[in-house]
């Protein structure tokens, strides 16, 4: 049998297994990035297919397509923004919660931004729907407290 | 449908934390609003650590009035809660009509800036941006900058934007961590002050400077004594619109330099920039080829003009012709040079070509020019013979009236 000879740390690539059972093949120094599967590298080791229940095939292409451009110093302004164009505010939300849960952190942060810009001035209705919030005041209670809110409910959309 | 499902729920199970993180990313004025998606969100505005007060539309005085007591307001909220929750950030950004305001002490004037930038200061602000911007701006006489920024040393990042700035004493460790400068629109009463400012900065990586004027003359002031040992970690530096002679030497570290270059500056004034990679600076000062004289390893050159009427002096001397600057043979890779409206089509090509014939391993040489010009520079350069094998030519497509 002949010796493999051992890769170096820049091709050396990690399988991830999502939720519903897709695998997907990133850098090693992409893995990096995300501290969750670092540490289950850390455990498991580097051969073994890294299990991620919580990410599925729908977005962990797209958390890979933004890392393979961080590893090598490509983002930009302009690439961000492509990156988002497309997604609709539900789409965002699901790879905002991937990338937390994968603590991707230069991800995080930037899809806090984009969630920000989306909600800043949609109305009270469409941001609860957006953060699955239960309305819990009794109607009497609400409008107490819009009257009292009511020098920052200026220019703020109302529901169609 | 279900996984959106899923993840709506699995949002509203996330921590009171990663919540505000996002609101930090919103203007205060639609971060309070939040307060009556249900209950668990009355106070979670509060324990945002980052307040912004964005408003380009004080016209009247009664405008200015409002803002203020919205502030105030928010001010007071936070100040109210059980566990007071520091600031990290402090962002204002307004516009005001000028004409409105006739003394600065008056009720309706903007001096509450002081108190908010005091508040801002005692919370240990690390992130402060101050953007006046005053729609009628010339003969006025920009606001006091606020003392106490003057002794914040926990700052970061300090942006400012259109301030008077009267005294600076000497204080090296002024501020101890601050990485980012960005000053705009500023007067400083003397030079010795902006210079003091810069000397208490040892740990700087980013500076941008873009009108800086000084009230008092400065005719006698020897930039050179100035102790350039604080930007030593000076990484990216920006500076534009700055009539006086700027220290370069304080620049020697950078790795990313845009400079506007005028007559004050003397060719043998500037230093090695030996980590400068990328230089974008204006050609018709007569020194940009003199510049590169000075950065052994740039490998990315923009080239544009600054002045709207170009002198009558050649771009490229015949000394610059006889010197090959260090970097064109061994490390320059892209160029870009911007025509203008001024800008003759033969120093144009004429300062393409001296780059194209001695410039090695260049790849790309790209110019921004209109359709006008386009057909006959294209027809000069492409035939020009080239030092470099993989140079590749290309070009953008502007108005020649915008610089």
């Amino acid at each position: 049998m002949a010796q493999e000879a051992s890769s170096s740390t820049s091709s050396k690539t990690i399988s991830l297994k999502t939720g519903d059972g897709e695998i997907f093949e990133i850098e090693a120094s992409a893995a990096k990035q995300m501290k969750t599967v670092q540490r289950l590298i850390d455990d498991l080791g580097d051969d073994i297919t890294i299990p991620l229940h919580n990410v599925f095939s729908k977005e962990l292409p797209k958390i890979i397509e933004y890392y393979k451009k961080d590893i090598t110093g490509e983002i930009t302004k302009d690439f961000e923004a492509e990156f988002v164009k497309d997604l609709n505010d539900d789409e965002v939300k699901v790879l905002f919660l991937a990338a937390n849960y994968l603590d991707a952190n230069k991800l995080f942060e930037f899809l806090s931004q984009n969630i920000a810009d989306r909600l800043e001035s949609k109305s009270v209705e469409y941001v609860r729907k957006y953060f699955g919030v239960e309305n819990d005041f009794t109607p009497e209670e609400e409008s107490k407290l819009r009257e009292e809110r009511a020098w920052s409910f200026r220019g703020i959309k109302e529901d169609e | 449908m279900s996984h959106h499902k899923l993840a709506t729920d699995r949002i509203s199970g996330l921590p009171d934390e990663i919540l505000c993180h996002i609101l930090s990313f919103i203007p205060t004025k639609q971060a309070i609003f939040t307060s009556i998606l249900s209950k668990r969100w009355i106070h979670l505005w509060r324990h945002v650590p980052a307040l912004y007060f964005i408003n380009k539309k004080l016209n009247s005085s009664q405008d200015i009035h409002h803002f203020n007591q919205f502030v105030k307001a928010v001010l007071h909220s936070r100040d109210n809660s059980l566990s007071s929750h520091s600031i990290n950030t402090f962002f204002l950004d307004i516009q005001y009509d000028v004409s409105k305001l006739l003394y600065y002490d008056n009720p309706s004037s903007i001096t509450n800036i002081n108190n908010w930038v005091n508040l801002a200061v005692q919370s240990k602000i690390k992130y402060l941006y101050l953007y006046l911007h005053a729609r009628l701006k010339c003969e006025t006489i920009p606001p006091k900058l606020p003392a106490s920024i003057l002794s914040c040393t926990t700052l970061v990042v300090l942006n400012l934007s259109w301030f008077y700035v009267d005294k600076v004493s000497p204080f090296p460790l002024r501020f101890p961590s601050l990485k980012t400068l960005d000053l705009k629109d500023m007067n400083f009463d003397k030079c010795q002050d902006f210079m003091l400012l810069l000397d208490g900065c040892p740990v700087l990586e980013d500076l941008q400077l873009s009108y800086i004027h000084f009230i008092q003359s400065f005719r006698h002031f020897d930039f050179e004594q100035f102790e350039n040992s604080s930007l030593r970690k000076l990484k990216r530096a920006h500076i534009t619109d700055c009539y006086f002679h700027f220290p370069m030497k304080a620049l020697a570290n950078v790795e990313f330099l845009r400079i506007e270059l005028w007559k004050g500056y003397l060719p043998d004034g500037f230093p090695t920039f030996h980590n400068l990679t990328h230089l974008a600076v204006n050609y018709d000062c007569n020194l940009a080829v003199q510049v590169l004289q000075h950065c052994p390893k740039l490998r990315n050159l923009e080239l544009y003009p600054k002045l709207k009427y170009a002198w009558r002096d050649e771009y490229i001397t015949k000394d610059d012709e006889e010197l090959v600057p260090i970097c064109l043979s061994s490390s320059l890779t892209t160029c870009t040079i911007r025509d203008f409206v001024s800008t003759t089509l033969e120093s144009l090509i004429m300062l393409a070509t001296f780059i194209m014939k001695k410039a090695r391993v260049l790849k790309t040489m790209t110019i921004w020019s209109n359709r006008k010009r386009f057909s006959e520079i294209e027809s000069k350069l492409s035939s020009f013979p080239r030092a470099s094998a993989t140079c590749q030519l290309s070009f953008q497509f502007i108005n020649l009236y915008d610089t």
